[in-house]
C-alpha cells in the first residue's frame, strides 16, 4: 500500500500505489491481515464517542457534558482531555480494573480461607480483594505517579489497606485506603515480585517447586508463555519416580527446552515457597532461610536466562533490563485497550508503542501512544472485523460509569454484586474470574443482558428521585448525550418521551424517570464504547 | 430462600414469540444432547479405568482389584461399591478411553486442551460448538464448571454458583442489595422491554458491517433468547440447591429438566470430589478413592435420571451422551508427600446415546504412557494413532453431526 484517501461516504481508504491521493486529513492507513494489496477502511469514531471511549478507558466515567460540547464543536480537544484523563483522580482506579483483566489476581477464593484469619463473613470479598488487588495497586501506584514502569519489579515497598496491614506482617503508612507499605519479614524489595497477592493467586505446590509461578512471571512479565508450549511424555524418558522425573528436567533435551530456564527462575523464589500450601502461616510469610533451598531441592543455580543471579532482588531487576519487558508492556497495553489478541500482522504497531515507552519509561508514554493509534479511534474496519470497533462493557465499567453519576454501589452483605462471582453478577455480566473466564466478553449473551437490564433498573430507581419536577423533554436528550456521546435525533427523543409518558400514566413520575434511564442505559450506545 | 422463576415474580419482555420461542415451544425434533461431567484437579485413572497393580514404577492402591463385564473392566475396591454399581448397572453402555493424552500439565492449559483441542484462547469448547446452531434456548448451559469460548460466547448461558440467573430472571436479584432496590412492576417491565428491542433492532439495521455487526446482531439474539425465557418462565425450573454440600446429581438437575423441554443442547457441571476438596492430590492419594466413589454414586443416580425421563417414547439417556472427564492424569509413583503429581496422560469414559458401550478403548503401558490405537477398531497397536483430547473432540463432534475438522474422530466407541 502506498497511500491513503477518503471515500465517497468520508471513511479513510488505504489506496494502492498507482491511485492518486485525494484528501488526505485526518486519514488513517492500515496493513490488511490477509492480503497486503487490499484497502482496508478504518471508520474513524465521531470526536464525542471518542472522548467517551478515551473516558471510560483511562479513569472509568463518562465524559461530562461540557466535555462532550468541546469536543462535538472542537474535535482538536480530544488529546486535551486525553491528557486530563491521564491524570485524573479516577485513574488509578480505572487502571486497577484494566490490571485484572490481566493478572488474574482479583479471584474468588485462594488456598486459605478468611475463616483462618478470623474474619467476619462480611469481610470475606475485602479480604479476597485485598489479597488480589495487591500487585495491581502497587502498579497503579507506580503509573499514577508516573515512576519508571520498571519499578513494578524493583521497589522495595508495596501497597497496602488495613485489611492487609491487619493479616499480614506489614507496616503501612498512616491514612485512608491503599497505602506505601512495608513488609517486615526479611523479603528483599522486588516490586510485585516481592507481594503476597501476586503469589497467593499463583501458587505452588512441594513438588511444584515455583515453575508455576516462573511460567507466570514470565506470561505477565516478558509475554512468554511457557505454558503455551505442549508438553508430551511421550517424547519424554521415563518419568516413573520424582527422583526419575528431576533427572530428566536436567538431562533430557525435550524437558531441557523449557526447564532449563525455567528451572533457575524458579529457584529464586523459594523464599516464597511453602511447606504446606493450604497453612495461611506458612503462605503470610516470606521465608528468607529458603532462599537458597531452591537451589539444592532442584540442583540448579539462580539464572536469569544464562545470567547468573543472587536471589529474589536481582530477579526483579533482570525483569527489568530484560529487552522483552519492554515489548511485553506495549502488547499488553495494546491488547487491554484495542480488546484483542495482538498478532504478527500489529508488530511494526506494536514497536512504535515500545519505542515511546523506551523514551519516556512510564507507562503513561504507551496509554498515550495506543490512544493515539488509529486502530484505538476507529470505529470499525468494514467487513474486514479485525478491529473491535465496539468494545462491550464491562461490569466494572457499569459500576464506575454510573455509580458517580447515580449514588449507586450495588453492594450486598459486604460484597460487591457486579464484582464477584459466588454471590454476584461478575462473571454472568461478561467479567473475567480470573480462572475459567480470562478475557471478557467482546458480544451479547443471555446473562449479560439480563446483568445490563437488572443493573440499569438498579441505577434508574436510584437517580429518579433527583429528575423529579424536570422538563421531560430536555432533560431525556441531555441524559442521552451524557450517557451516550450521541445527540438524540428528534424520532428517538419523541419515542423516550412517548415512554416516560406511557409509564408515568401506569405508574408515577419517579418510575417514569427511571424506566426512561434504564432504557437509555440498555441501548446499544450505552453498552459498547 | 431460594425458588425457581415464577410468572408472578418474572419479567416480561417484549418481543412476543421470537424464531428461537417457536422453535422451543413447537417440541422440535429431539436431538442429541450432550453432559459434560468435569471431575476437577486431575484423577488417577488407576483408581478406577486402568489397573496397573503390581507394575514396577506405578504405585497403586492396596487392595485393589480388577472387575469386568463383558469386555469392560475396571479397578474394583471394597472402598468403591458405587463404582461396581454403576458398570454393572451400565456398564453396557459405557466406553472407557485411556491412555489419552492431554499436552499440558498445568490445569489451566489442561481445562483448555481437554475441552478445546488447543492451547491458546481462540477457541470454542466442545459443548459450546455442539451447541451452536442447535436452535435452543439455553444451547449450553453452564452449572458449573469451565467453559471455553471465543465465536460462540452467546451459546453459554451460566447458571451461577449461587443461582444468579434465577435471581436475575425472576428479579430476586434486588433483595440482594443494601440499597433497596426493588423489581418494577410487571407492565413497566413490559413497557420497558419493548422499547429496548424496538431500539436494539433499529440499531442492527443500521449497524456497520464487520464487528459492529456481529456484536448487533448478537445483542439482537440476547434480546430474542430473553424474550422467549420470559414468556416459558412457568415451564423452566432453573432453581439449584445452594448452601452446605450441594451433590453434583442436584446441581445439574436444571439441566436435565432443560434436556426434557428440548431447551438446551449441552450442559457441564464440575465434580469437585468429596466435600469439594478437589481432586488434585499432590498429598494423601488415597482421597482419589473417595472421590471416584463419590462422583459414581453421583453418576448412578444421574443416569438412574436419565433413564426415567422420557421423550417423546424414548429415555433421556438414549438421547443423550455423558462424557466423564478429568484435564489430567496422576503420576505413576508416589510423591514426597504421599500423593501423586500430575501427568499428561489420563482417561475419559462416555455413556449413554451415540456409544458403542461395553468396552474399554486405548491403554496405558507401564510406564503409564499411552498406547497407540487404531481409530476404527479401538484396538492398540504399535502403529495405531496417538489417543489425544483433540481425538476425543473430534469424536463428540461426530457424535453430534459436527464437523470434526482435521481430526480422525475415535469411531470405535461411536454406535
Amino acid at each position: 500500500m502506498a497511500g491513503y484517501g477518503r471515500a465517497s461516504d468520508g471513511a479513510c481508504v488505504a489506496l494502492a500505489a498507482d491511485e492518486p491521493p485525494g484528501d488526505t486529513s485526518g486519514m488513517v492507513e492500515t496493513a490488511s491481515p490477509n492480503d497486503t494489496d487490499a484497502p482496508v477502511v478504518l471508520t474513524p469514531l465521531s470526536a464525542p464517542r471518542l472522548l467517551r471511549r478515551i473516558s471510560l478507558d483511562l479513569r472509568g466515567v463518562l465524559p461530562e457534558l461540557a466535555e462532550l460540547d468541546a469536543v462535538e464543536a472542537d474535535p482538536s480537544l480530544v488529546d486535551t482531555y486525553r491528557e486530563q484523563y491521564l491524570y485524573d483522580a479516577r485513574f488509578s482506579e480505572r487502571f486497577v480494573q484494566l490490571l485484572e483483566e490481566r493478572f488474574h489476581t482479583t479471584v474468588d477464593e485462594y488456598l486459605v480461607f478468611y475463616e483462618e484469619y478470623r474474619l467476619d463473613d462480611t469481610d470475606e470479598y475485602r479480604w479476597e480483594r485485598s489479597i488480589g488487588e495487591e500487585p495491581l495497586r502497587l502498579m497503579a501506584w507506580i503509573a499514577d505517579n508516573d515512576l519508571p514502569w520498571t519499578d513494578i519489579v524493583t521497589v522495595d515497598y508495596t501497597l497496602a489497606d488495613d485489611m492487609l496491614a491487619s493479616i499480614w506482617p506489614i507496616e503501612r503508612e498512616d491514612g485512608e485506603g491503599w497505602q506505601v507499605a512495608r513488609y517486615t519479614d526479611g523479603r528483599p524489595g522486588a516490586g510485585i515480585l516481592a507481594t503476597n497477592g501476586l503469589w497467593f493467586r499463583y501458587y505452588t505446590t512441594v513438588a511444584n517447586k515455583n515453575r508455576a509461578r516462573a511460567a507466570a512471571l514470565s506470561r505477565l512479565m516478558l509475554c512468554e508463555d511457557y505454558l503455551n508450549r505442549p508438553v508430551s511424555f511421550a517424547s519424554a524418558p521415563s518419568l516413573a519416580d520424582e527422583g526419575a522425573t528431576e533427572e530428566a528436567l536436567k538431562t533430557d533435551p525435550y524437558c531441557l527446552g523449557c526447564h532449563s530456564s525455567l528451572d533457575p527462575l524458579a529457584a529464586t523464589l523459594f523464599g516464597f515457597w511453602t511447606a504446606n500450601e493450604y497453612n495461611r502461616h506458612e503462605l503470610d510469610s516470606y521465608h528468607p532461610e529458603r532462599e537458597l533451598l531452591g537451589e539444592e531441592l532442584m540442583d540448579v543455580e539462580m539464572s536469569w536466562y544464562g545470567e547468573p543471579l543472587a536471589g529474589l532482588q536481582e530477579l526483579g531487576a533482570a525483569v527489568a533490563s530484560d529487552e522483552r519487558f519492554a515489548w511485553c508492556t506495549a502488547e499488553t497495553w495494546a491488547e487491554l485497550l484495542w480488546r484483542r489478541t495482538v498478532d504478527n500482522d500489529d508488530w511494526s504497531t506494536i514497536d512504535g508503542f515500545r519505542q515511546d515507552y523506551l523514551a519516556d519509561g512510564t507507562v503513561r508514554a504507551v496509554l498515550r501512544a495506543v490512544t493515539d493509534s488509529e486502530e484505538y479511534r476507529a470505529a470499525g474496519d468494514g467487513e474486514v472485523g479485525r478491529v473491535i470497533g465496539r468494545r462491550q462493557i464491562t461490569p466494572a465499567l457499569m459500576s464506575s460509569s454510573l455509580g458517580e453519576l447515580s449514588g449507586l454501589a450495588w453492594t450486598w452483605d459486604g460484597y460487591d454484586q457486579m464484582d464477584n462471582d459466588s454471590w454476584g453478577y461478575r462473571q454472568l455480566g461478561g467479567g473475567v474470574d480470573g480462572v475459567s473466564v480470562t478475557t471478557v466478553q467482546s458480544t451479547p449473551s443471555l446473562t449479560w443482558l439480563l446483568v445490563v437490564r437488572r443493573w440499569g433498573f438498579a441505577v434508574g430507581q436510584t437517580m429518579a428521585p433527583d429528575l423529579s419536577g424536570e422538563e421531560v423533554r430536555t432533560k431525556l436528550a441531555e441524559l442521552a448525550w451524557r450517557l451516550h456521546a450521541v445527540r438524540i435525533d428528534d424520532e428517538e427523543l419523541d419515542r423516550l418521551v412517548g415512554l416516560f409518558e406511557a409509564v408515568e400514566a401506569a405508574s408515577d413520575e419517579a418510575t417514569a424517570w427511571g424506566t426512561a434511564i434504564t432504557v437509555l442505559v440498555r441501548d446499544p450506545e450505552f453498552v459498547s464504547y | 430462600m431460594r425458588r425457581g422463576v415464577s410468572r408472578r415474580g418474572v419479567l416480561v419482555g417484549g418481543l412476543g414469540t421470537s424464531l428461537l420461542g417457536q422453535l422451543a415451544l413447537a417440541g422440535e425434533t429431539r436431538r442429541h444432547n450432550f453432559l459434560f461431567v468435569f471431575a476437577a484437579g486431575g484423577w488417577d485413572p488407576t483408581y478406577c479405568f486402568a489397573s496397573k497393580a503390581g507394575v514396577s514404577g506405578i504405585d497403586t492402591q492396596s487392595g485393589a482389584g480388577v472387575s469386568s463385564s463383558g469386555e469392560l473392566s475396571w479397578v474394583s475396591h471394597d472402598d468403591r461399591p458405587s463404582v461396581d454399581d454403576f458398570f454393572a448397572t451400565w456398564g453396557d453402555r459405557c466406553a472407557i478411553v485411556n491412555g489419552m493424552e492431554v499436552r499440558s500439565i498445568t490445569h489451566e492449559r489442561c481445562r483448555r486442551l481437554l475441552l478445546t483441542g488447543r492451547v491458546d484462547s481462540g477457541a470454542d469448547d466442545w459443548g459450546a460448538t455442539l451447541a451452536h446452531g442447535s436452535d435452543t434456548l439455553l444451547p449450553y448451559l453452564v452449572a458449573s464448571g469451565p467453559a471455553f469460548t471465543s465465536q460462540y460466547t452467546a451459546s453459554v448461558v451460566r447458571l451461577g454458583p449461587a443461582g444468579q440467573l434465577v435471581e436475575l430472571l425472576d428479579g430476586s436479584c434486588f433483595s440482594r442489595s443494601d440499597a433497596g432496590l426493588v423489581a418494577p412492576g410487571a407492565t413497566v417491565q413490559e413497557l420497558e422491554g419493548a422499547f429496548a428491542a424496538a431500539r436494539v433492532e433499529r440499531f442492527a439495521a443500521t449497524a456497520g458491517a464487520g464487528f459492529e455487526r456481529r456484536w448487533a446482531e448478537g445483542y439482537q439474539q440476547a434480546i430474542e433468547q430473553l424474550d422467549t425465557v420470559t414468556t416459558r418462565a412457568d415451564d423452566l425450573d432453573l432453581e439449584i440447591q445452594t448452601g452446605g454440600y450441594v451433590t453434583l446429581h442436584a446441581r445439574i438437575k436444571p439441566a436435565l429438566t432443560c434436556f426434557e423441554e428440548g431447551l438446551s443442547r449441552c450442559a457441564m457441571v464440575q465434580h469437585d470430589g468429596l466435600w469439594d476438596v478437589g481432586w488434585d492430590t499432590h498429598s494423601g492419594i488415597d482421597a482419589q478413592s473417595e472421590h471416584f466413589e463419590d462422583l459414581f454414586q453421583n453418576l448412578g443416580d444421574l443416569l438412574d435420571d436419565l433413564d426415567t425421563r422420557f421423550v417423546d417414547g424414548a429415555s433421556l439417556l438414549d438421547q443423550t451422551t455423558v462424557v466423564v472427564v478429568s484435564e489430567m492424569g496422576r503420576t505413576p509413583g508416589i510423591n514426597g508427600t504421599g500423593g501423586k503429581d500430575h501427568w499428561t496422560y489420563t482417561s475419559a469414559m462416555l455413556v449413554g446415546a451415540g456409544v458403542a458401550g461395553g468396552r474399554v478403548v486405548g491403554a496405558f503401558d507401564d510406564d503409564l504412557l499411552g498406547e497407540g490405537v487404531d481409530l476404527a477398531s479401538g484396538e492398540t497397536s504399535d502403529k495405531g494413532r496417538a489417543l489425544t483430547s483433540g481425538v476425543l473432540g473430534a469424536t463428540l463432534l461426530a457424535m453430534g453431526d459436527r464437523d470434526p475438522g482435521d481430526t480422525d474422530p475415535l469411531t470405535a466407541i461411536m454406535a
